[in-house]
């Protein structure tokens, strides 16, 4: 199994690049393979069975757009093919068709994704994230472990609770309902307008929760492996001491008096 | 002009009622001011030296220096010591140094600025000096990335042009690269051989102005070194100030100034804390201040207690070591100093900010961008962490590679006590949150006791 880290000199901002070491300490016969800048990504070569990209700056984001540019119709095909790949924070924001600051268009995106990312200058908004993920028909099975529990303990096809932070200087606008990765319960959505969050196309997951995302959503994380990266009855690295992590955090964020902005 | 002498008295008058109840460091009374008067801190009178100090470690510690300094001299300084780095806390300062007419009666004002702010504030009160000591990782929800605090600052810089000079550190592949129209002067340190480990992640990886990977000759701690774009001339500017030799077994560092050697002495044996008072020489120098005075006064400074205490029992030295939470750089530099430290140790985290324990709780983003792993050595005897976060903690410290059988997590921080070893160790660090020094050194003291209870029986 190869795993392709795209620039991870850049997109490494809030710990995302933990979601890969997780996805290592998981799955240890994966090879992470390190794309810089000035690279030619390993995707023009073979097809990875997974493609990461996090977080990174605004600056930091053109030069992103700027090395894939060039590659852009092959990542077209390989998302049609059904390459994997999971893109956290903004790093989604530069597959889309535009980042637009304060009305003014800063970039052209690979146009991967049907939104345009438009922030504000130098205005944050952060938030605790609680949302919910519905594993497509017949999927949930793959989630299961090996005592045949899914990953919230029940059995069956329940939805997956997500948690999570973020931290975004403006929002998605696109018509893309059909193509939601979460539905949000608490915390900023895609964009205030709507409650989905996310995208998935095809097997690209996009969410702009940031950082240790994997390893906070132990659920979600056994179902991806299972269902996406094709490795059933994995056992999740200290899945215990991540699932209980996991459950204390979601009786907070499911707590009504619980602050969710900052 | 109104508007302003009538805030002034009202602001005046609250400071002197808070000051009779006890509370002259509380900053309401420059929050009122700034409230009555948004531009309060560009009318208010400053004195003939105002000095910011700003960046994103080392501030306090290099400001305490100069502040020390300056007031060593016989000079009458106001120093936002408290740790009110805002506005209110700018207006409370610049307050005590005018008299109910606005006039100025104080020779130095010396503050210690927080750098995401800086441009609005520092914009008003237009410093003669800006000491910028590094842009690193930091609080996520606080600060951002570096990058959104480089621009904030480079914009302070803009606004003020030539009314201010930059102190700056040559070494910092970031700050170095600010106040591009200012006057500016540099400093920096050469290789010493402290052999700094590997980040996670670093602060800075690619050239700002190329998107070529940074080079380093060598490289101190982080991202600090003596840098360079392998593609283009992107690389450590030549500095004024230059610590040649470092010996921190020795805690002296020798630096030279353009041709002329001058020994200090060092504050700690920290790597970055040679850095702070380089800053503070580099600075002083400025200031016209002769080379010799400074290494007289440095031999009676030590690190401010507000970071580190320590006391002893039984052959076992007990600290309280400010380590911030939340913010990236610090908390990996203190984790690498554990590790490098050589003492036999028990480490203990009290890094939950309590104000995010009610409404809304703490980001967990910090964790996984923080070296825990430093953690993993073979002179850290055993890892205690407290607080509402430990379930977290717990997790990352497994994932950090440490060995389930050193590590304690405990929901109840008072249940610490009962876990830190009393045998077969020869330092305890309590590593602290810095806005909670009250509550490490309490906790610290009950570690104390409890080993003085048991020694009694």
């Amino acid at each position: 199994m190869k795993i392709e880290v795209l620039f991870p000199e850049i997109c490494n901002l809030y710990g995302d690049l933990a979601n890969v070491r997780y996805l290592k300490a998981c799955l240890p016969e994966a090879e992470i393979v390190e794309t810089s800048l000035k690279d030619e990504p390993l995707f023009a070569r073979e097809r990875p069975d997974l493609i990461y990209m996090g977080t990174t700056t605004e600056r930091g984001q053109l030069l992103a757009i700027e090395a894939l540019r060039p590659y852009r119709e092959m990542l077209e095909a390989a998302i049609e093919e059904g390459v994997n790949f999971l893109l956290t924070g903004n790093a989604g924001e530069i597959f889309a068709r535009e980042i637009v600051e304060e009305g003014e268009k800063v970039a052209d995106g690979l146009c991967l994704l049907d939104f345009s990312a438009r922030r504000k200058a130098r205005k944050r908004y952060n938030s605790l994230y609680l949302g919910e993920f519905i594993p497509p028909e017949g999927a949930s099975a793959a989630g299961e472990n090996a005592a045949g529990e899914n990953a919230a303990g029940a059995s069956g096809s329940e939805p997956l609770k997500i948690v999570g932070f973020k931290t975004v200087f403006g929002f998605g606008y696109g018509d893309l309902a059909d193509q939601a990765l979460f539905t949000t319960e608490r915390g900023y959505a895609m964009n205030p307008d709507v409650k989905y969050e996310g995208i998935r196309r095809g097997n690209l997951f996009f969410t702009y929760i940031i950082g240790p995302f994997l390893i906070l959503n132990p659920p979600f994380t056994r179902w991806f492996i299972a269902h996406v990266l094709g490795k059933t009855g994995t056992e999740l690295a200290y899945e215990e001491a991540a699932m209980d992590a996991y459950l204390t955090r979601l009786k907070e964020y499911s707590d009504p008096n619980t602050g969710f902005t900052y | 002009m109104v508007r302003f002498m009538i805030t002034l008295w009202l602001a005046k008058l609250a400071m002197w009622v808070y000051k009779l109840r006890g509370r002259e460091r509380d900053d309401r009374p420059g929050l009122l001011a700034i409230k009555l008067c948004p531009d309060f801190l560009r009318r208010i009178k400053k004195p003939p030296l105002v000095i910011a100090i700003t960046g994103t470690n080392g501030k306090s510690t290099t400001s305490a220096l100069i502040n020390n300094k300056l007031v060593a001299e016989g000079l009458r300084v106001s120093f936002n010591d408290w740790g009110a780095n805002l506005y209110a806390g700018f207006a409370l300062n610049l307050m005590r140094c005018v008299n109910i007419f606005n006039g100025c009666r104080y020779d130095a004002s010396v503050l210690e600025a927080d750098e995401r702010t800086l441009d609005v504030s520092m914009g008003q009160i237009e410093p003669d000096y800006i000491l910028v000591t590094n842009i690193c990782k930091d609080s996520l929800r606080r600060n951002g990335h570096p990058e959104y605090i480089f621009d904030i600052v480079e914009r302070t810089f803009n606004m003020l042009g030539k009314k201010t000079k930059a102190v700056l550190n040559a070494n910092d592949p970031i700050s170095s690269q600010l106040a591009q129209n200012n006057e500016r002067v540099y400093y920096s340190v050469a290789d010493f051989g402290p052999q700094p480990f590997e980040n996670i992640v670093r602060d800075i990886e690619v050239c700002p102005y190329c998107g070529a990977r940074i080079e380093y000759n060598y490289r101190l701690y982080r991202h600090i070194g003596d840098f360079y774009c392998p593609n283009c001339g992107f690389k450590t500017p030549p500095a004024r100030y230059e610590a040649t030799e470092v010996d921190l077994a020795a805690r002296t560092m020798t630096v030279n100034e353009e041709g002329a050697w001058q020994q200090y002495p060092l504050i700690s044996d920290a790597v970055y804390n040679v850095y702070n008072v380089l800053g503070f020489v580099a600075l002083m120098r400025e200031l016209g201040r002769p080379a010799a005075e400074l290494a007289d006064f440095l031999r009676t400074q030590q690190v401010t207690k507000i970071r580190e205490t320590c006391v002893e029992f039984n052959g076992i030295k007990y600290y309280t070591y400010g380590a911030k939470s939340q913010n990236v750089s610090a908390a990996s530099t203190v984790f690498e100093y554990m590790a490098k430290e050589p003492s036999t140790k028990d480490v203990v985290l009290l890094m939950d900010e309590l104000q995010d324990k009610n409404h809304p709780p703490e980001t967990l983003t910090w964790l996984y961008e923080t070296d825990f792993e430093f953690l993993n050595s073979p002179n850290i005897r055993k890892i205690i962490v407290g607080g509402h976060m430990y379930l977290n903690h717990r997790l990352r410290l497994l994932l950090a590679g440490i060995p389930p059988e050193k590590i304690v997590c405990v929901e109840d921080e008072a249940d610490i006590v009962e876990h830190v070893d009393r045998e077969g160790i020869e330092k305890v660090y309590v590593l602290f949150e810095i806005d909670f020094v009250s509550k490490a050194r309490r906790l610290r003291d009950s570690i104390v006791e409890r080993a003085k209870e048991e020694a009694a029986k």
